[in-house]
Parts: C-alpha cells; sequence; structure tokens
C-alpha cells in the first residue's frame, strides 16, 4: 500500500492538469468572484488596517463538523421530576415539586404533560399551597396594610401541557474527559391552576381559609404559560434540567366572595418559576 | 484443573524410579507453591546421576512451574530444551502446547517461531501430526507467519490454509493468507488476487465474535477492515477515471477505513489513507478534513510527514498556488533539518546496543526540542509506533521484570537456579539488544530515506507549481492577492446529526469528522 500511495503521489501530479480543466468546466458560468470578497482599493489611513484584514482573509478556511448527535431522542419518551420556585415573589411565594412526562415527536420538537403541587410547612405542621412573602408579612404586621385580596391567591396544585422546540443545540466539554451535550428550548402551553385564599385573620395553629377559596374546594383557573430553559444529557438515558416558565393566570375576588375585602379586585399574575431536576428517557 | 491433574498422574508414575526430590516438588506443584517446586525441579536438573526419567519429569515440571508463576520467558528456555530434544521426551506434545502458550503471552515474534522451525523436521513430522489438531494447526499458524516474515511465501501459505474455523488462530492465519495473495513483501511481478483477499480478510474479521474484548483481536479486525479498504483503493485505483467499478471500489475502500474504530490503534493510518482516497475521488475537502483531524493535539505524537505532500496536492488541484508553496515551504523547513540529524547520527556508526538508549533519551525530549546528538522527537515516537519495534520493546521489558522476580524472590534469590536464570536473562538482553538496535538502525535508515524521498516531492510539487503560475501569467491571469471568504454552511442531512464550525480549537469528539469546502480557483 506504501510503494502505491507513494506512487499516487507522482502519478496525480501527471492528472493535475486534466483535473483542472475538469474543475474549470464545473465552474462554467459562475461568476467566480460572486462568493469572494473583492479587495477594496485601500486609501493611504486605511492601508496597515486593510493589509491585515486581507492576510486574515486569505488565510481562512472553511473547517467545519457534521456529526451524528451522540444521543438521539426523536420517538423516546422522557420522565423529570423537577423541583420549583416562584422567582418574582411579590406578595406570595410558592415552592413545590413538579413531575413531567415529555414525547420527542422529533429531535428538536416535543410534547409535555406537567403535575404539579406547592406546599409548605408551617407551624402547624406541612400543608398545600404558597405563602405569603416577606413583603406582605413586612406589610401586614408593621404597617398594618394589607395589598389587595386578588394578590393574596396561592396555587396549591396545577395541571398543565406545553409544547416545545428547541432551536439551539451545544456541548461542554470538561477537560476532554467528559462531553455533555445540551439544547436550549423553548416551551408555550396551557395550564390548571388550583386556588386558595387565607383569611386575614389568623387565629391558631392551623391555617384559615376564606369560606369557599380553602385547599379542598378546587377551585381553579385556567393559566397560558411560556418557558425556556436548558436540557444537558450526559447519557442516552439520563440527563438534568433546568427551566423557568411564566404562568400568566387571570384572577379575580368578585364582590360578595371575600367578606373583609375592600370590594372586587382584578389581576393578571405573572407566576414565574425557576425549575431543576434530573431527566430520564427512554 | 485437567491438566494439572493429567500431568500429576504422569509424574506419579515416574514416582517408584525417583529420588525424593522429585516427590516433593510434585507435591509443592500440587500445592500451587509454584516457587518451591520450580526449585526442587531445578535441583533434580542438577542432581547428577539422576535417572532419565526424572530428569525427563523435571524439565517439564519447571517449565510448567514457570509459567504458572508468569515468567513465560524462563519457561520458554525449558519448553524449548524438550522440544528440541526430540518427540522421544516423554514430554515433547506438551512442550510444543506450552510453548505455544507462552509465545502467545509474549507476543513473541521470534523466538518461538524459530524454536518450532528448528522442532518441525521428518523425525518429529509423524510425532507432530498425531499431535491434538487444534495444537497442530496453531503451530502451522505460528510457522505460517514465520515463513511469511522469511519472504517463503508459498510454505507460508501451506501452513496458513491448514487451520480451520473454530481454531483459536483462524481469524490471524486468514489475515495472514489476505497479505500473502496481496503480494505484501513481494519484490517479484506477482499478480495480486484481489478477489482471494477481499474474502480472507472478510473471514478474518468475521471470525471474531462481535462481542471480543481481547485487545489483539480487536487490533486484528481493525487491520482486517485496513487491510479490505487497501484492497478496494488498490483495484480502484487501477481503473480509468469515470469508470463506475472504480467509483464504486473507492467508496467501499472509504466506508472500510470509516469501519476502523475512531480512537483504536490503527486509527490514524486509517484517517491518513482515507485522505488519499477521498482526493482519488476529487472529495478534497473530505481529504483535508481528514489531514486536519491529523493535525489535533490529540495525534501529537503521530508522524505522518507524506500528509504535508497530499495536502499541498489538494491546493494544486485547486491552483491555490499560495498555499502549495506555503505547505512546501514549511515541508522542507520541517523535514529538511531532520534528515540532516538522522543522516549525522546514521554516519555515527552506534554499536547495535547503543540505539536503544539512544531512542529512549530521545523520547523523553520535550515537544520543539532540537538536538542534534539525538533523534528527532517525531521520529522516536514514531518508531515506537511501529508494531514489529512495539512486540520487540515489550519482549525486553519481559526480560527485565524476569530478571527482577529473580533477584527478588526469596525462594529463587540465594539459589543456582536464580543466579542461573538471571544470568539467562541478563544474556537474552544482551542479546536481543543488538537485534533491537540492528531494527532501529534499519527503521532510522528506513525513515530518513522516507524523509528525504518527501523532501524530493515537495520539489517536484513546488517545480509544477511554479510552472502553473507562468501559465497564469502568460495568460495575464494574477497571482495572490485575493481574499477568501468563509463558505457557506454545508448541507446537513437531517436532525439526527449536528454541525459545528472549526474555530480552532479541536474537540475530541470532533476528531474524524472534520470537513472543507474548498473552492477551485483554477479558470478556463
Amino acid at each position: 500500500m506504501k510503494k502505491l500511495l507513494l506512487f499516487v503521489t507522482l502519478a496525480t501530479l501527471g492528472t493535475a492538469a486534466r483535473a483542472a480543466d475538469e474543475e474549470e468546466k464545473d465552474t462554467a458560468g459562475e461568476d467566480a468572484s460572486a462568493e469572494e470578497t473583492p479587495a477594496d482599493e485601500p486609501d493611504a489611513s486605511s492601508a496597515p488596517a486593510a493589509a491585515e484584514a486581507e492576510a486574515a482573509t486569505a488565510t481562512e478556511e472553511t473547517i467545519f463538523v457534521v456529526q451524528g448527535k451522540p444521543f438521539l431522542v426523536a420517538g423516546k419518551f422522557e420522565l423529570s421530576p423537577q423541583i420549583a420556585q416562584s422567582v418574582n415573589d411579590s406578595f406570595t411565594s410558592h415552592t413545590g415539586l413538579t413531575a413531567s412526562g415529555i414525547y420527542h415527536l422529533k429531535e428538536n420538537v416535543a410534547f409535555e404533560l406537567t403535575g404539579g403541587l406547592f406546599g409548605w410547612w408551617d407551624v402547624g405542621g406541612p400543608r398545600l399551597g404558597g405563602r405569603d412573602s416577606e413583603l406582605t408579612v413586612e406589610l401586614r404586621e408593621k404597617e398594618s396594610l394589607a395589598p389587595e385580596r386578588v394578590k393574596l391567591y396561592q396555587f396549591p396544585w396545577f395541571l398543565g401541557g406545553d409544547a416545545q422546540w428547541s432551536p439551539l443545540y451545544g456541548k461542554v466539554s470538561v477537560h476532554d474527559l467528559a462531553l455533555g451535550q445540551f439544547n436550549l428550548y423553548l416551551s408555550v402551553g396551557a395550564a390548571a391552576f388550583g386556588l386558595q385564599l387565607e383569611s386575614l385573620t389568623q387565629g391558631g395553629a392551623q391555617k384559615a381559609y376564606v369560606t369557599g377559596f380553602g385547599p379542598y374546594d378546587f377551585r381553579t383557573t385556567l393559566a397560558t404559560s411560556f418557558g425556556g430553559g436548558l436540557r444537558f444529557y450526559f447519557t442516552d438515558w439520563l440527563g438534568v434540567r433546568f427551566e423557568v416558565r411564566d404562568y400568566v393566570l387571570p384572577l379575580s375576588v368578585r364582590e360578595g366572595d371575600v367578606e373583609d375585602a375592600d370590594g372586587p379586585s382584578f389581576d393578571v399574575t405573572n407566576l414565574v418559576l425557576g425549575q431543576a431536576g434530573v431527566s430520564f428517557i427512554f | 484443573m485437567k491438566r494439572t491433574i493429567l500431568f500429576a498422574a504422569t509424574l506419579a508414575l515416574a514416582l517408584p524410579a525417583s529420588a525424593q526430590n522429585i516427590e516433593k516438588a510434585v507435591k509443592a506443584f500440587k500445592g500451587g507453591d509454584y516457587d518451591v517446586a520450580a526449585a526442587q525441579f531445578y535441583s533434580v536438573l542438577r542432581f547428577e546421576g539422576e535417572e532419565e526419567g526424572d530428569i525427563a519429569e523435571a524439565q517439564y515440571g519447571l517449565a510448567k512451574s514457570f509459567e504458572k508463576l508468569g515468567l513465560p520467558l524462563a519457561a520458554l528456555k525449558y519448553y524449548e530444551d524438550i522440544a528440541k530434544s526430540g518427540n522421544d521426551h516423554p514430554h515433547f506434545d506438551d512442550a510444543i502446547e506450552g510453548l505455544l502458550a507462552v509465545g502467545d503471552a509474549l507476543d513473541d515474534d521470534l523466538k518461538t517461531p524459530q524454536i518450532l522451525d528448528s522442532v518441525y523436521t521428518p523425525e518429529n513430522e509423524n510425532a507432530l501430526r498425531k499431535m491434538n489438531p487444534e495444537v497442530l494447526q496453531r503451530v502451522h499458524y505460528t510457522l505460517g507467519r514465520f515463513m511469511f516474515n522469511r519472504a517463503n511465501f508459498k510454505e507460508a501459505r501451506d501452513f496458513l490454509g491448514t487451520v480451520k474455523p473454530g481454531n483459536p488462530k483462524y481469524p490471524h492465519a486468514q489475515y495472514m493468507l489476505g497479505l500473502v495473495r496481496l503480494g505484501v513483501g513481494r519484490g517479484d511481478n506477482y499478480a495480486p488476487k484481489y478477489d482471494q483477499v477481499i474474502e480472507h480478510f472478510e473471514k478474518a474479521r468475521e471470525a471474531i465474535p462481535k462481542d471480543a474484548s481481547d485487545e489483539r483481536l480487536l487490533e486484528l479486525r481493525d487491520l482486517a477492515s485496513l487491510g479490505l479498504a487497501r484492497t478496494y483503493y488498490e483495484q480502484a485505483y487501477q481503473l480509468d477515471e469515470g469508470d463506475p467499478k472504480r467509483n464504486d471500489g473507492l467508496a467501499r475502500a472509504r466506508s472500510e477505513f470509516l469501519n476502523v474504530p475512531r480512537f483504536s490503534g490503527t486509527w490514524p493510518q486509517a484517517l491518513f489513507e482515507r485522505a488519499w482516497t477521498e482526493t482519488v475521488s476529487n472529495n478534497y475537502g473530505k481529504a483535508l478534513g481528514a489531514l486536519h483531524s491529523l493535525r489535533a493535539p490529540y495525534f501529537e505524537d503521530e508522524f505522518y510527514p507524506e500528509a504535508k505532500i497530499l495536502q499541498a496536492i489538494i491546493y494544486y488541484y485547486n491552483c491555490q498556488w499560495d498555499r502549495v508553496n506555503a505547505i512546501l515551504e514549511e515541508t522542507k523547513d520541517s523535514y529538511g533539518p531532520m534528515t540532516k540529524t538522522l543522516q549525522a547520527l546514521l554516519d555515527e556508526n552506534f554499536a547495535l546496543d547503543e540505539w536503544y538508549p539512544l531512542l529512549q533519551k530521545s523520547l523523553k525530549q520535550q515537544p520543539g526540542d532540537k538536538s542534534s546528538n539525538l533523534l528527532p522527537r517525531p521520529v522516536a515516537f514514531a518508531v515506537t509506533k511501529d508494531p514489529k519495534f512495539a512486540k520487540m520493546e515489550g519482549f525486553l521489558r519481559e526480560i527485565d521484570r524476569e530478571a527482577k522476580v529473580f533477584e527478588k524472590n526469596d525462594t529463587f534469590k540465594r539459589s543456582d537456579m536464580g543466579r542461573e536464570m538471571t544470568d539467562f536473562a541478563n544474556d537474552t538482553r544482551d542479546a536481543y539488544l543488538s537485534l533491537v538496535g540492528k531494527y532501529l538502525k534499519t527503521k532510522v535508515n528506513d525513515l530518513n530515506g522516507e524523509l528525504g524521498d518527501i523532501t524530493t516531492r515537495a520539489s517536484i510539487v513546488a517545480l509544477e507549481t511554479k510552472t502553473a503560475e507562468a501559465d497564469w501569467l502568460e495568460l495575464g491571469k494574477e497571482i495572490g492577492g485575493q481574499s477568501r471568504a468563509r463558505q457557506p454552511r454545508p448541507f446537513i442531512p437531517d436532525d439526527t446529526f449536528q454541525f459545528w464550525w472549526f474555530r480552532n480549537e479541536y474537540w475530541v469528539d470532533e476528531l474524524g469528522y472534520y470537513e472543507f469546502t474548498i473552492k477551485t480557483e483554477c479558470f478556463e
């Protein structure tokens, strides 16, 4: 083989002119300069810079990699438990757990169903729902003020569905020893949220709720969701997810719903959740 | 276990006529106390007046004990004694089998085949033919390889052809038969039997289980793929351009080169040779991409000087004269001084045993070091990648390891056996060092010739380029000065593929996948 290769070196040189002719035929009819950057006539002041730029472009090679993805997900399912924390807390705060089931229709398109529970551990023990933020507590205790009732809604649970699209992908390398693939995805969907509203007067260890707005009254509201996240795959079955999702909820407290309210109130609330979890692909 | 029982039974038969030593030796052997057994068997051999039968048992017992102790070189010495004493020896068959086993453990292409060749005489032929067919076929494989290395191709073919499917050496024999049919190593006008070559290489590859984990088998599978690729390439290259069979052959060659697993030992060679296949197929972007991979830091210790020439040829085809000239200058600057250094070292007329220490010193150089008293670093590393040298070095290491065992083992170090075996290891080392030195000198000489040849070819390409540039000037075409913009993003088959630009940073996972977009600058 070596002899042959050596022979090829010399033999191919002999055919160089013919090869060039063929190339000429291939490019006939094309404007050879169309895809090239013509060298502009430089003025005296910009000459050194132009010369440098020319040197840079003259040596530019077009080098790329097209390689099969190491982990394919099209047609696969993904289960993803996550922890979630509201990040735009003003008057209420939510902490919880979510579980998502995802079907990857294509490599970059997926559908997701998610269910989540929010809860907190108060003096009375664990319970469903959110909690008043520090600001709300401070307003109430130091200023004897309270926000509009509509801003104090808490959400014990939610169920949602969304479509995901991954427009970008990337990879990370740790000293050439570990390689992780990730993709950035955007999602849009809808959800149903459970509602609860605490009484302004709390008398004991157990939380008191406005009549008809307790955690087991199953008051609900619909929401739309927008989000985005990063999904890292370390193997073909395991990954991690980081996500931010904005649930937009139209909320209202109508006349008569709440006895101690000043009046009806309406709001469009953005519940922004930061989520992190693991993904199991199968 | 079965072998141990048979061995013990054989020794038991000899007991009535034996001295006490052999009884003790057998007892120690049966108890798994192999160093004590070895010492006892050795004392039987040293005891004058010992019965012939006991001596024979002691020879085999000693060889077997050494084998059990993981001292294949020491075992080889005593198996050799038995085998060379002829088929009258009660353990002749066992010794042949033992030789094969320790030869395999040592990956020995030199000593074991020589011993077997000296034993494969008309006097022993009948005894050998009555042996277990599996063992006999392994003997034939070893001898076939030995004959091939001695350019005795007909005998090599005859020996290798007797190794049947199911034998552990069958894939190896088929691979060697492929080389024989291809005419590797022949200086005459042998016409390769391509169909048979392909059949042998494919049989070699198919005979290796898919889930094989033995490194030597995996390497053989890669070598078979490389052999197939080279055969398809060689066949296709002889056909005229435009012949569909040529295109088909080149496509098969490319596919076989890609069959060589990434990061395997033969991968860099496959990458380099695929670059040639892509060039001949006019896939210049892929050819440059394969060469680009070889320039990655991962391949720092690989040495493919011819890659520069190929790169220059590709740019020559595309009339990118400035790039051709730059590469040729770089080639001359890199390899010219290397050739001078190598020639000066060859002129020094070092003693043969000085070459190996010289190589070891040369390997300690840092990248970029240029000492005129040492082999250039890339050349030194290229030598260590040579499979034949790697085997020789492995053998040398084994000699040193076993010498240390005999020096340090409590049972051996104060005994005559320990001293004799240490002396044996040292003598073997001295003899072997000269052999290694001879091979190294030849190898360095070959590499020097190769580098000289590269420089010559660089000059030829430079001359052709000057002629082409002169033609351009005559036609009023400007040379150089044009800027080159990055070409558009290439076609990506579907979303199961990823695309990355190369941004002057090599990623290990991308090696082997690089491609260039090269736009011809030739004109009508």
